[in-house]
C-alpha cells in the first residue's frame, strides 16, 4: 500500500482541475461548441484583417444589396456592409456577455460568501435581498435598471449584470454553507487565519467549480439578454453594430431584405448554442470529476 | 404542513414588501433630479417642475412618500401617467388580458411540443430519434425569441402569406405566430424535463412488474409511467407561466401586439416613471403570487411532504 502511494508521485495530470479539463475535452458536443465559438471569436477579433470596410460607413447607392461576392451578407438601407457590421457587432455582443457576467458574479459571489460565512442577521439580510431580486423575472429586472440608468450599451451591461447577481449570490451562499463546517476550515481558523483569508483562500476555491458552470452558461444568457435589450431599443443605440440592435434595425425591412434579419440572428444563435454546449459539458464534468465522499 | 404554509405565506409577504420598496425606489435612484429627467429639456420652466413635483409628492420626506405609495398601491391606485395623464392601473387593466392570453397560448404550445419531444426522446433513448429530439431541444434553448419571431414572420407571413405579421387581436390566426415564438423556447425546457422524468420512472421496479404481467407498451407508458412522470412537470408549469408573462415584452414588440410588456418598453423610452413602476410592480407581484401558489400546490400534490 505504502509503496503504491510512493509509486504515484503527485502530478498535475492527476489533479482535479486537469481531470475536469480532460473530461470536457472528451465530450463531443463540447468540441463542436468550442470549434463554433472559436471561429466566431477569431473572426470578430480579426475583423480589421477580414474586411477593409468601416462598419458605420454609409453608401446610399449600394442600399439593400442582396448577398453577393462583393457583399457576402448584403447591405442595409444606408448601404452599410452587413458582413463588416456582423464582425464588429460580434465584438460588442461578446463584450456585453463577459462584462455583465463579471459584474453579476463579482458582486453576487462576494455577497454570497459573506452571507453564508457569517450567518446570523447578515445572512438573513442578504438572503432577503436575493429573494426580493429573484421576485423579478430576469428581463424585467434589467428593464427596471435601464429605466433608472437610461438606455445605452454600458447601462445594458450593468442592467444585465445586476439581473444575474441573485443567482450567483444564492449559489455561492449555499456552497459556503456546506463548506463552512468542514474540518479544514476549522483547522484554518484554529491556526489563526483571518476571516478574509479563510473566505478567499479556503472557501472560494472549493466553491469555484459550481460557480464556473453558472458563469459559463451565464455568458450565453447575458449575450441573449443584452441583445434583447438592444432589440427593444434600450441597449446599444444606432449606429452601433451590436447584433440585437442590427436585428431591430433590420425588422423594418423584413419584407424587402431577409439578410438583415437572418445574419445577425445566426450570430446570436450560434454563440449561445456553442456556449450552452460547452456549459453542459462543464456541468457534466464537474459532477463526474467530483471525488465521491467516503 | 400548516406551519410550512404559514411560513411560505409570511416569506412571500416579506418579499412583496421588498418588491414594493425597490419599485418605489426606481424614481428616486434616477441620476440627478427625477422631475427634470422626466420632463426632458423642453418643458423646463419652474412652474411645471414645481407642479409635477407636487403631483408626485416629492415635497414630502422619503419615508412618508413610501407610506403614501404603499397605501395607495394596496387600494389599486398606482398614480397617473405623466405623458397622457391616464391612471396607471387603468392602462395596465386594459393591456394585461392580452398579455395573459398570449402567455396561456404560449404555455399550451410549450406543453404540447415539449411533451411530444420529451416522450419521443425517452421512449427511444440512445437512438437517433433521441439525439434528434434533444438536438431540437438544445437549439430551442439557444434561439433568441426575437430572432425566432422574425424568422417565423419571414417564412409564414412574407413568403407563404399564411398568417399576419401584425397581431393586434386574439383570433387564432393572429395569435399563432406570437404563441409559437414565445412557447417554443419553453418547449425545449419542458422536453428536457419530461425526458428526464420519464427515464427515471421507466427504470422503476413497478414498471418492470407491469411489463412482466404482459401490460401493453401503450398502457405502460400512458397509464403507469406518464402519470407519475407528470408530478415534477406540473409544478414546473406554474413557474413557466410566470416566465412567459415577462417574456411577452419582446414578442409583443415584434408583432406590434397590445400588452403590458410593450407598455413597459414604451414607458421606459418616454421616461414615464409612474407607468414603469406600475408595470414592474404588477408583473413582479403576479410572479411572486404564481410562485407561492406553485409551491403550495406542490406540497398538496406530493404526499411525502403532505404527511410530514
Amino acid at each position: 500500500m505504502t509503496s503504491q502511494v510512493f509509486a504515484q508521485p503527485y502530478s498535475r495530470r492527476n489533479s482535479l482541475g486537469w481531470r475536469l479539463v480532460l473530461r470536457i475535452l472528451r465530450n463531443r458536443s463540447a468540441n463542436v461548441g468550442m470549434i463554433i465559438l472559436g471561429i466566431l471569436i477569431i473572426g470578430c477579433l480579426a475583423a480589421p484583417l477580414l474586411t477593409s470596410r468601416n462598419p458605420n460607413a454609409i453608401s446610399p447607392t449600394n442600399a439593400l444589396q442582396a448577398p453577393s461576392v462583393t457583399y457576402p451578407m448584403g447591405t442595409d438601407n444606408t448601404g452599410r456592409d452587413i458582413f463588416t457590421r456582423f464582425l464588429y457587432g460580434g465584438r460588442l455582443s461578446l463584450q456585453v456577455g463577459i462584462v455583465a457576467v463579471t459584474i453579476g458574479s463579482l458582486v453576487g459571489v462576494i455577497s454570497g460568501l459573506i452571507a453564508g460565512y457569517f450567518g446570523g442577521w447578515v445572512d438573513s439580510a442578504f438572503s432577503w435581498i436575493t429573494e426580493v431580486l429573484l421576485a423579478f423575472p430576469d428581463l424585467l429586472l434589467a428593464l427596471a435598471v435601464i429605466a433608472i440608468l437610461g438606455p445605452g450599451i454600458t447601462n445594458a451591461m450593468i442592467a444585465v449584470g445586476i439581473s444575474f447577481m441573485p443567482s450567483f449570490m444564492r449559489l455561492s451562499r449555499s456552497s459556503v454553507l456546506s463548506i463552512r463546517e468542514m474540518e479544514y476550515i476549522e483547522a484554518a481558523r484554529a491556526l489563526g487565519g483571518s476571516n478574509i483569508r479563510i473566505l478567499f483562500r479556503h472557501v472560494l476555491p472549493n466553491a469555484l467549480r459550481t460557480l464556473l458552470v453558472l458563469a459559463t452558461l451565464g455568458i450565453g444568457n447575458a449575450i441573449l439578454a443584452g441583445a434583447a435589450l438592444s432589440f427593444l431599443g434600450l441597449g446599444a443605440q444606432p449606429p452601433s453594430p451590436e447584433w440585437g440592435a442590427m436585428l431591430n434595425a433590420g425588422q423594418k425591412y423584413v419584407r424587402q431584405a431577409w439578410w438583415l434579419t437572418v445574419f445577425p440572428g445566426i450570430g446570436i444563435f450560434l454563440t449561445i448554442l456553442s456556449i450552452n454546449l460547452i456549459g453542459d459539458a462543464i456541468s457534466d464534468a464537474v459532477v463526474g470529476a467530483t471525488p465521491k465522499k467516503k | 404542513m400548516y406551519s410550512y404554509l404559514v411560513r411560505r405565506i409570511i416569506t412571500s409577504i416579506l418579499v412583496l414588501f421588498g418588491v414594493s420598496l425597490l419599485v418605489f425606489s426606481i424614481i428616486h435612484l434616477v441620476p440627478g433630479d427625477p422631475v427634470t429627467a422626466m420632463l426632458g429639456r423642453q418643458n423646463m420652466n419652474a412652474e411645471t417642475v414645481a407642479q409635477l413635483r407636487q403631483q408626485l409628492g416629492f415635497d414630502d420626506p422619503i419615508p412618508i412618500q413610501y407610506w403614501h405609495y404603499l397605501t395607495k398601491a394596496l387600494q389599486g391606485n398606482l398614480g397617473s401617467s405623466i405623458r397622457n395623464y391616464i391612471p396607471v392601473s387603468d392602462a395596465i387593466a386594459e393591456q394585461l388580458p392580452s398579455t395573459i392570453f398570449l402567455a396561456f397560448s404560449a404555455l399550451i404550445v410549450a406543453l404540447v411540443v415539449g411533451f411530444f419531444l420529451g416522450l419521443v426522446a425517452a421512449l427511444n433513448q440512445g437512438s437517433w430519434l433521441d439525439t434528434l429530439a434533444m438536438g431540437v431541444s438544445v437549439s430551442g434553448l439557444s434561439i433568441p425569441t426575437f430572432w425566432l419571431g422574425l424568422l417565423l414572420i419571414l417564412f409564414f407571413s412574407v413568403r407563404l402569406g399564411w398568417f399576419p405579421s401584425i397581431s393586434d387581436s386574439n383570433n387564432a390566426s393572429a395569435l399563432l405566430l406570437p404563441a409559437f415564438t414565445l412557447g417554443l423556447p419553453e418547449a425545449a425546457v419542458v422536453s428536457r424535463m419530461v425526458r428526464a422524468s420519464m427515464l427515471d420512472v421507466l427504470s422503476k421496479e413497478y414498471i418492470t412488474a407491469a411489463r412482466a404481467k404482459g401490460v401493453s407498451q401503450a398502457a405502460v407508458v400512458f397509464k403507469h409511467a406518464l402519470r407519475n412522470a407528470l408530478i415534477p412537470v406540473v409544478t414546473f408549469v406554474g413557474l413557466q407561466m410566470a416566465y412567459l408573462l415577462a417574456g411577452s415584452t419582446v414578442v409583443e414588440s415584434i408583432f406590434a401586439r397590445q400588452g403590458i410588456g410593450r407598455l413597459a418598453v414604451r414607458a421606459i423610452s418616454s421616461r414615464d416613471y409612474p407607468m414603469v413602476q406600475g408595470v414592474v410592480l404588477v408583473i413582479s407581484v403576479l410572479y411572486v403570487f404564481i410562485n407561492t401558489i406553485t409551491d403550495i400546490t406542490y406540497v398538496f400534490l406530493n404526499p411525502k411532504i403532505r404527511l410530514k
